[in-house]
């Protein structure tokens, strides 16, 4: 038993102690719910002193042979995510003690998210590619329980199935990808798969593209991202870690994992770089016209992985892991705090927030701190990591990437916009929440309870700081840059440089500036309810034409077929049986006399027929 | 005494026997007739008895045997007729057809 093992497996084992315990006491729940990420945390920190990067440690796993199960891959990369996840989910479950205060579903509810972390840490860890495929299906699966958390809710419940569909439509490519993959390279290894596929670009592209589909559902990409607005109708811990901090980033892990795989395989990129550029800025518009303060964030988070999908495509796994731990911490930062808002003022729309900035000092100041990184302000973390993806498109273009250089151009072009996009609603959702008149709905607004405001506190200490790490070539880049799959060569900073700094501090101003401009406008705190923008493009609008009502139509068919054809078998089987049987009585008419003589019939038929058998 | 000739009486017995059975209507005569098969069975045992000079005489203890079942088998149809004949006021066998069941 490996201490990698041991972190996936204690939260799974905290998970079902505190269901157990939880139904007889809350605080025992809250105990256990606590308990499951900090020992993981522990363990995460033990593998971290150990220096994963200078030697990674490839587990075994169990069985042996030809086919191991929970085969593990401690690296410098699954270490730092590691401790990423574990950072979140425990500040996320000590959270959740306040805000699910008056849940009725406490246990059960904790007891998922602990399960959820040790799935994502299943397949941080995951050395061999069954385990990733559980970890990958069991984060599914919790998504969809604690979307459901309120499943007396329409909503909730319609949420949480088209969560779990959608995402298993990109699931299916996943699964059919690892089979290609285990298939053509004969191991279940991770590394040895990704490696014997690297030799051959066929199985390269078949795998990383089919696997790619399951990212594209999981990391909500275009077009599997319509399930991760309506998530929000989850908790909002549950969205901070699920569908902000760890899930939705398991996709881009997952690729980083394989990423040499992806590196032979220029079409998968260029196709990446496209729904890349098409998510970023798309969703970032749809953000700008959005309605609800979590749906905002969700569409903002779609947006933002788009970033990191973008830094994939482009060469760039530094700067996407990057991304994607300081987008982990504001991000859950600002789903935590909007969970306080909605907390206290009762209702998640922002028309009827405004002026709480007296009320929720601490609120206040961590959620600005978490916008100010969202947008890329100069010295948060969402600056650094942003600023190493813009490096990362601007190299592109000078043709230093696998991709070819117009990617690269479209990649800059998109992410310069969005991030003027980006600047423009999150100044929309700071003034509307904090500043201005304060509305009749938010009259009695207090301090959220230290238990919740804690959590937004510690998150926010990285939010600030998280970004210097990768200035210096020994901090963060040697860490993640260290794979099982790729040794460590030259450790190169990530550092932002001078010209996409002026350009993003030009795009800031100017989506500030349209967004101090539009604030007169009756619609900045109404959003467009119902407009085409706000629904997304009319994503769900296509999805609705195209595949469930065709669905529905075959699933008309199906029934149809079911009604006339199989259960008309069955029936005429049956009666087909009774009305034999009622033939073969038919002769037995009470007579006994006929009896007899069809007897003596029979038997004279019988001697005759020995006679004449016997006699030739 | 050549084998043949008890061997045909006792056909001839039961071809009548069985005769009577399938044609006649009244019970009476339907056991009547198969007393007439069991004797001739039971003359067929005698004669076989005597052919082999069988030590243990199984054919002649069967032919015992048989008349005591016989003898138990006509009281027993006795008894029924006379039943039948009280509830019914007829012991003619085609009558009787109780026994089956409508076919559903």
């Amino acid at each position: 038993m490996t201490a990698a093992l041991l972190m996936v497996l204690i939260p799974v084992l905290a998970a079902f102690v505190g269901l157990l315990v939880g139904g007889m006491s809350r605080a025992a729940a809250a105990v256990f719910s606590v308990a499951g990420p900090a020992s993981a945390l522990g363990i995460a920190v033990y593998l971290a002193v150990q220096e994963p990067w200078s030697e990674p440690l490839v587990g075994t796993g169990f069985g042996g042979g030809t086919l191991p199960i929970g085969a593990t891959v401690v690296d410098g990369l699954a270490v730092t995510v590691a401790l990423m996840v574990c950072f979140v989910s425990l500040l996320v479950q000590i959270y959740s003690i306040g805000y699910m205060r008056h849940e009725p579903r406490y246990s059960s509810y904790a007891a998922f998210v602990s399960l959820f972390t040790a799935a994502m840490l299943a397949v941080v860890v995951a050395g061999d590619l069954l385990l990733l495929l559980i970890g990958w299906e069991v984060m599914g699966l919790c998504s969809y329980l604690l979307i459901g958390q309120h499943w007396e809710q329409e909503e909730a419940r319609r949420a949480a199935v088209k969560a779990f569909l959608v995402t298993k439509i990109g699931d299916i490519g996943f699964i059919i990808g690892i089979v290609v993959l285990i298939g053509a390279t004969a191991t279940t290894l991770l590394p040895g798969a990704v490696q014997a596929a690297v030799a051959d670009s066929t199985v390269a592209t078949a795998a990383s593209g089919l696997i790619l589909l399951g990212v594209l559902g999981k990391s909500a990409q275009f077009p599997l991202h319509a399930w991760l607005p309506d998530a929000m109708a989850g908790p909002s811990p549950v969205s901070a870690l699920i569908h902000a901090a760890t899930m939705v980033a398991a996709g881009v892990y997952v690729v980083a994992r394989m990423y040499p795989m992806y590196l032979a395989a220029p079409a998968v990129l260029t196709t990446m770089a496209m729904i890349a550029c098409i998510t970023m800025l798309g969703a970032a518009v749809v953000a700008v016209a959005q309605v609800d303060l979590k749906r905002v964030l969700a569409w903002s988070t779609v947006s933002q992985l788009a970033y990191m999908v973008a830094a994939l495509a482009l060469g760039a796994r530094d700067a996407a892991i990057f991304h994607m731990l300081s987008h982990a911490f504001f991000k859950a930062l600002l789903f935590l705090a909007a969970g306080a808002v909605i907390h206290a003022v009762g209702s998640g729309a922002l028309r009827d927030m405004g002026g709480l900035r007296r009320a929720m000092p601490v609120t206040y100041a961590t959620m600005t701190i978490g916008l100010l990184a969202l947008v890329g302000v100069f010295p948060l973390a969402g600056f650094f990591s942003k600023e190493s993806v813009l490096v990362a498109a601007e190299q592109a273009t000078q043709g230093e990437a696998e991709v070819a250089v117009w990617v690269g151009w479209t990649v800059l072009v998109v992410s310069i916009l969005t991030i003027a996009v980006t600047a423009a609603y999150a100044l929309r959702v700071w003034l509307l929440t904090w500043s201005g008149p304060r509305r009749e709905a938010a009259s009695g607004v207090h301090e959220a309870p230290a238990v919740m405001w804690v959590p937004l506190v510690a998150l926010s200490v990285p939010t600030v700081a998280f970004g210097f790490s990768a200035l210096k070539d020994g901090w963060l880049p040697t860490w993640i840059q260290a794979t099982a799959t790729e040794p460590l060569g030259t450790v190169e900073a990530l550092a932002p440089e001078a010209a996409t700094i002026g350009l993003s501090v030009v795009a800031i101003m100017v989506g500030a500036g349209a967004a101090l401009a539009a604030r007169r406008h009756e619609s900045f705190d109404r959003g467009s309810e119902g407009s085409f923008v706000a629904r997304g493009f009319g994503v769900d609008a296509v999805y609705e034409a195209l595949v469930v009502r065709p669905f529905l139509v075959m699933v008309g068919w199906v029934m149809v077929f079911d009604r006339s054809a199989i259960q008309r078998t069955v029936s005429a089987v049956g009666s087909g049986t009774l009305r034999a049987g009622g033939l073969l009585q038919r002769p037995y008419r009470g007579d006994v006399q006929r009896y007899v003589s069809t007897a003596v019939t029979g038997v004279v038929v019988a001697i005759v027929i020995l006679l004449v058998a016997v006699a030739t | 005494m050549h084998l043949s000739l008890p061997l045909l009486l006792s056909v001839a017995l039961f071809g009548i026997g069985v005769y009577g059975l399938l044609v006649r209507r009244n019970a009476i005569l339907i056991l009547m007739s198969v007393e007439l098969m069991l004797n001739g069975v039971n003359i067929s045992l005698v004669a076989f008895d005597v052919y082999w000079a069988d030590v243990l005489h199984a054919g002649q203890s069967l032919a015992i045997f048989v008349i005591t079942i016989a003898a138990a088998e006509i009281g027993l149809g006795l008894a029924i007729l006379l039943l039948l004949y009280r509830v019914r006021s007829t012991i003619a066998i085609d009558e009787v057809t109780q026994l089956h069941e409508d076919a559903s």
